[in-house]
């Protein structure tokens, strides 16, 4: 993604992974599902393999990181992930992401205030999260008429995919103790 | 094979290369890796991350084998996810489970083939899987009955939760079964 597509910026990215890492090690004041914490501290190489695709998929690679952040945000939120909304919401908020964008991909239902490029590539991802089986071509095609190329829509795919994993591990709230 | 581009020589990139290498020697392809991994192939950055979460939910962990797959089968078929459905059952069969159990897996909301404890781990992967937030401690209790413990129940979790990133990407890439590939020949 070239400098004149971008209209969020990838500084910060560093400051997302940290507040992340801190999150996870409990040290940031912010609870965790118990599925997760569980898994840290009973099963660190499931936690190991997760972030082993979580790394490239959200904090690196060819898109803003801030874009993919809010990719998973606003697919949480069309699966009541709070944890996942809140802890995406909060990496925005490292990365100096004005709160009212933040707050415009998942209240208002047209981002108006989100970057045309990146309201394609966040409704893409929600449709492809939503419904995989029916992302079409034409729906690529938009895409790439927008100036993104096969890399870069592959990765918002690949976004989209890994958050149906986030979503689905994190949304499982109840304590495991018998 | 998908609709993502990939590189006509794979063997070019040595990232690529070491990476399908792993791949074939893990048993996932015979001449070339399985669509759901090639269809990712220019992007080995993604690539080298997804592989290793997939050998660390598909072939590393407590649970055996043939369960992973067992899960992986059943709620793939839920997902309506033609590939992921076709791949993990025919595994199954591989692996010596019948076709009565493979076809109640991929058909049978009951699961009546399944045999216990390993129907109730499949009643609970796919809650996991298409209601987690509806999962509660008497799903937890009916685990532990059958003798689940608490460490394969994490896994049983996450696994489930993988599922639903496979049969995602699997979908949006629009990758043919790996038997289609045979049935041609």
């Amino acid at each position: 993604m070239n400098e004149s597509k971008q209209g969020i910026g990838n500084s910060g990215a560093e400051d997302a992974l940290a507040l992340f890492e801190r999150v996870m090690q409990g040290s940031a004041d912010r609870p965790i599902p118990p599925v997760i914490s569980a898994t840290l501290s009973m099963r660190p190489d499931i936690y190991s393999a997760v972030m082993a695709a979580g790394k490239p998929i959200l904090f690196e690679g060819a898109l803003p990181v801030s874009v993919k952040q809010m990719m998973v945000m606003l697919i949480a939120s069309h699966r009541d992930s709070l944890f996942c909304v809140e802890m995406h919401k909060a990496m925005l908020e490292s990365m100096g992401i004005d709160k009212a964008l933040i707050d415009s991909c998942i209240d208002d239902p047209e981002m108006k205030l989100v970057p045309p490029m990146h309201r394609r590539l966040l409704y893409f991802a929600l449709h492809a999260a939503q419904d995989p089986n029916n992302v079409d071509d034409p729906r690529l095609q938009r895409l790439r008429d927008s100036g993104l190329n096969e890399e870069e829509i592959l990765e918002a795919a690949m976004v989209a995919s890994f958050a149906n994993f986030l979503v689905t591990w994190s949304n499982v709230r109840a304590p495991m103790e018998g | 094979m998908s609709r993502f581009s990939q590189p006509e020589d794979p063997d070019v990139n040595e990232d690529l290369k070491m990476l399908y290498q792993d791949m074939l020697d893990n048993g996932f392809g015979d001449k070339e890796p399985i669509h759901w991994l090639t269809s990712q192939s220019s992007r080995p950055d993604i690539l080298a991350g997804t592989w290793a979460f997939s050998k660390g939910m598909l072939l590393q962990g407590e649970l055996p084998m043939m369960v992973k797959q067992m899960i992986a089968t059943t709620i793939s078929a839920r997902n309506n996810c033609n590939y992921c459905q076709d791949l993990h059952g025919n595994t199954l069969g591989i692996l010596g489970v019948s076709q009565a159990v493979v076809a109640s897996c991929v058909t049978d909301p009951e699961l009546a083939e399944v045999p216990q404890p390993h129907r109730t781990i499949l009643q609970f992967a796919v809650k996991v899987s298409q209601h987690p937030a509806e999962i509660d401690g008497d799903d937890f209790q009916s685990l532990r009955d059958h003798g689940v413990t608490q460490s394969e129940m994490l896994e049983i979790m996450a696994l489930s939760a993988y599922c639903n990133f496979i049969n995602t990407w699997a979908d949006i890439s629009c990758i043919r079964p790996e038997s289609e590939n045979h049935s041609d020949e």
